[in-house]
């Protein structure tokens, strides 16, 4: 038993702690009742009033006063064993001893007592501002239920916390509880229930609360007999309130120790559930904001959407109604050369239009976040050959690789990851000059596995460079050139997001532009042997 | 690449009208005859009445499953299968492919795709008949009758797997080979699919006859399925 669980234990128990350390100290002066004179062991009983002040506050120190009084008359004050006294000036030392032991006890008592308060204070205030540094931080309402038990726990050392939420249909549902394995109280329901109808607390308080009740107004808590009569207990429930409605409920069970809970810590309870409801009600508030603001892209998406499908799916349509119609013209002769001419642009017509349906088929998946990688163990140059086979020949020979050997593999998922390195290939080939090399280099860095497309078009300016990922957007170099809905690069960072890589755009130096993927390392492993 | 003398004879099954014409313009002018049904039903009845050469089956069909077309032929047709499907949908290709579909090919897909995967899909069924001692692929020969494999003349030493493993695939040339085939090829045991350790093997394997093992041309992956050994 440590100096610590005996402070405790004299804490709780004020009033059996003093006059049993005054008789303890009784025990101990006994035997030594001849080696010192009648009035040395006053002092020493002031002495044990002292300790007893300082540790359980004024009240208990009058009743040590009180016993020390007694003890000292009885057992050191000839004759001994009896109230009785002989010597008349011994009544004079009795009288003063008493009134300077109960001063002893007052006086040291109320300086305990106003330390005990200031250290609650302090306690509270900390609490308070803890909870309200971790209530901004916070990110679901599950994490602020566990926070705010958290500290209430440690703070009121409560036999059990419980919250709950309350929707706005009136739905309640327990978002986190300490001591969860409790015994469900048959009583919890109806005062939950009582608390959500009334919008007020329950909680039968230690100290008055009519002092200083007008501060509070009507928020104050009832006190349990009130709302059901014959019922005692000491455990607090409050309302979780914001400034528009009922957000939840705080049960706070009692004390571990048994005591009742004082109108301060009521007060502080209230306030720290006040703050979840506020946190409550911001959330929700910043959530309907959010999703307003979906919407808002939503719509923009739709509108962008709208123009580059007619954009890119009417273009090629025209050409190809124009060429097959003229193809089909009566008075045409069928010229070998030129129909197989004007059907090879034909054939290219299709591939714009099945890469923008793709593009778009990407896009939608891309809304309804339906990106959901179908990770596999694969060789960078497996995927990397596979984008180069469906690349036309003429883009193919533009194309250098530079993968060395004994690359590490890659979890990702193919098809995906193939569908990137062909918008990151299928970018750098048209913005680059016809002709022009476009290089594929693979190395590993600490972070992972990067990929570098390198081409020798004019760059990418600074200030462009994170708006080419956002949708529809196409670059000050994109006039040049048409098709391209504007959409590669968005879908590319994409897929690279859901396999928890990035993309950076760099100089490629003396000209052009390096995009960078990286594959981080949680994806990357080295080949077995 | 075609042979003159015998003209082809290929089912496609598919509803689209659109696609049974554009295939039997592609097929009927390579001198194929082609026998066109465009429900399952009506697809497992001319199978029946043609014994065609190949059939060519689209997987989404109005009156029945393509999956359940593919098992109703395979119960005594020997003749290949190619699965016609839309992206994506790799589960059903691998189905179709454990019920005894041959290959596969995704829409939309060009006409040479088409003939390439029928073209290598009718040799594999003739060389089931005879099958030649040595395959030439580019500067690759592969000897399955001595087990020797030779690189720009040079002989190349394979482990027994790595040997069985490029034996099925250039026997399979140009076709598709699913982990399943290899497994039931090396242990014996369709079940026993080890994709990660058949990858291990054919990763060393790419290594001693890919003339870039880091981009490799022979040996394709096809994900979530198996490999082709590529002649391109």
């Amino acid at each position: 038993m440590s100096f610590k669980t005996i402070r405790n234990w004299a804490e709780t128990h004020p009033f059996l702690f003093a006059p049993g350390l005054v008789a303890a100290a009784t025990l101990f002066f006994f035997p030594g009742r001849d080696l010192l004179g009648k009035g040395h062991w006053a002092l020493l009983y002031l002495l044990v009033i002292s300790m007893v002040a300082s540790v359980a506050g004024s009240r208990p120190a009058l009743a040590a006063a009180l016993a020390s009084f007694l003890a000292w008359n009885v057992f050191f004050l000839p004759p001994y064993n009896t109230f009785r006294v002989d010597d008349p000036k011994d009544w004079i030392s009795l009288g003063v001893f008493l009134v300077v032991g109960v001063l002893i006890g007052l006086t040291s008592g109320r300086l305990r007592e106003r330390e005990a308060l200031a250290v609650s204070q302090e306690r509270e205030m900390a609490l308070l501002n803890r909870l309200t540094g971790r209530l901004l931080a916070l990110g679901s309402p599950e994490k602020m239920a566990e926070t705010l038990c958290a500290e209430i726990d440690g703070v009121f050392s409560p036999r059990f916390v419980r919250f709950h939420l309350v929707e706005a249909g009136g739905k309640r549902t327990l978002l986190f509880g300490t001591k969860a394995e409790l015994e469900l109280d048959p009583l919890e329901e109806d005062f939950l229930d009582w608390v959500s109808t009334n919008g007020k607390g329950v909680a039968s308080p230690a100290a008055d609360p009519s002092r200083d009740a007008r501060s509070t107004g009507s928020r104050n808590p009832v006190s349990h007999s009130r709302v059901f009569p014959a019922v005692s207990r000491n455990d607090i429930f409050l309302p979780v309130i914001s400034s528009s409605r009922l957000e939840g409920l705080l049960h706070t069970g009692e004390h571990r120790n048994g005591t009742p809970y004082t109108w301060n810590e009521i007060q502080l309870l209230s306030a720290a559930a006040n703050m979840a409801g506020t946190f409550l009600e911001r959330r929700r508030l910043e959530e309907a904001a959010r999703q307003a603001e979906t919407v808002r892209e939503g719509d923009k998406l739709k509108s962008a959407i709208f123009s580059s499908v007619s954009h890119e799916l009417k273009t090629p349509l025209s050409s190809l109604t124009a060429t097959i119609s003229g193809l089909l013209e009566a008075d045409l002769a069928w010229e070998p050369a030129r129909a197989r001419h004007e059907l090879e642009s034909v054939r290219k017509d299709l591939d714009r239009l099945a890469h923008s349906i793709g593009s778009l088929l990407d896009l939608s998946r891309l809304a309804a976040e339906a990106w959901k990688p179908d990770l596999r163990w694969v060789e960078p140059g497996e995927v990397l050959g596979e984008v180069l086979f469906r690349l036309d020949r003429s883009d193919r020979d533009r194309v250098r690789v530079e993968l060395p050997g004994g690359l590490p593999l890659m979890q990702v998922d193919f098809q995906q990851w193939g569908r990137l390195l062909m918008h990151l290939l299928e970018n750098a080939l048209s913005y680059s000059p016809p002709g022009s090399p476009v290089t594929v280099r693979s190395r590993v860095t600490e972070f992972g596995l990067e990929t570098w497309i390198e081409d020798e078009g004019p760059g990418i300016p600074e200030e462009e460079r994170d708006r080419v990922f956002t949708k529809f957007f196409r670059g000050s170099a994109s006039g040049l050139l048409p098709g391209g809905t504007g959409l590669g690069l968005t879908i590319a960072l994409e897929i690279a997001r859901v396999h928890g890589g990035s993309i950076r755009i760099e100089d490629n130096l003396p000209k052009g532009t390096r995009f960078v993927v990286l594959l981080p390392a949680a994806r990357v492993r080295e080949t077995e042997a | 690449m075609s042979t003159p003398e015998r003209h082809p004879r290929i089912l496609v099954v598919d509803d689209e009208e659109s696609i049974r014409r554009a295939l039997r313009s592609i097929l009927s002018s390579r001198k194929i005859e082609v026998t066109l049904a465009s429900t399952g039903a009506e697809g497992i009845s001319l199978a029946i009445e043609t014994n065609p050469e190949l059939v060519v089956l689209d997987l989404s069909l109005p009156d029945m499953d393509g999956l359940d077309v593919c098992r109703e032929l395979r119960t005594w047709m020997v003749s290949p299968i190619l699965i016609l499907s839309v992206r994506g949908n790799e589960a059903d290709k691998i189905e179709a492919l454990d019920l005894g579909a041959d290959d596969y090919l995704t829409k939309p897909f060009s006409a040479g795709e088409l003939l390439a995967r029928i073209r290598a899909l009718l040799r594999r069924a003739e060389s089931r008949v005879g099958p030649p001692p040595e395959i030439r692929v580019g500067e690759l020969a592969v000897n399955l009758a001595k087990r020797q494999v030779f690189l720009n003349g040079q002989e190349v030493f394979l482990t027994k797997t790595e040997f069985e493993i490029l034996a099925l695939l250039v026997q399979n040339i140009d076709c598709v080979v699913t982990y399943r085939m290899l497994a039931e090829r090396l242990w014996g045991d369709p079940e026993d699919r080890q994709p990660q350790l058949l990858r291990v093997h054919v990763s060393n394997l790419r290594k001693k006859i890919e003339p870039h093992p880091a981009l490799p041309r022979f040996i394709r992956t096809e994900p979530g399925i198996g490999f082709r050994f590529s002649a391109e």
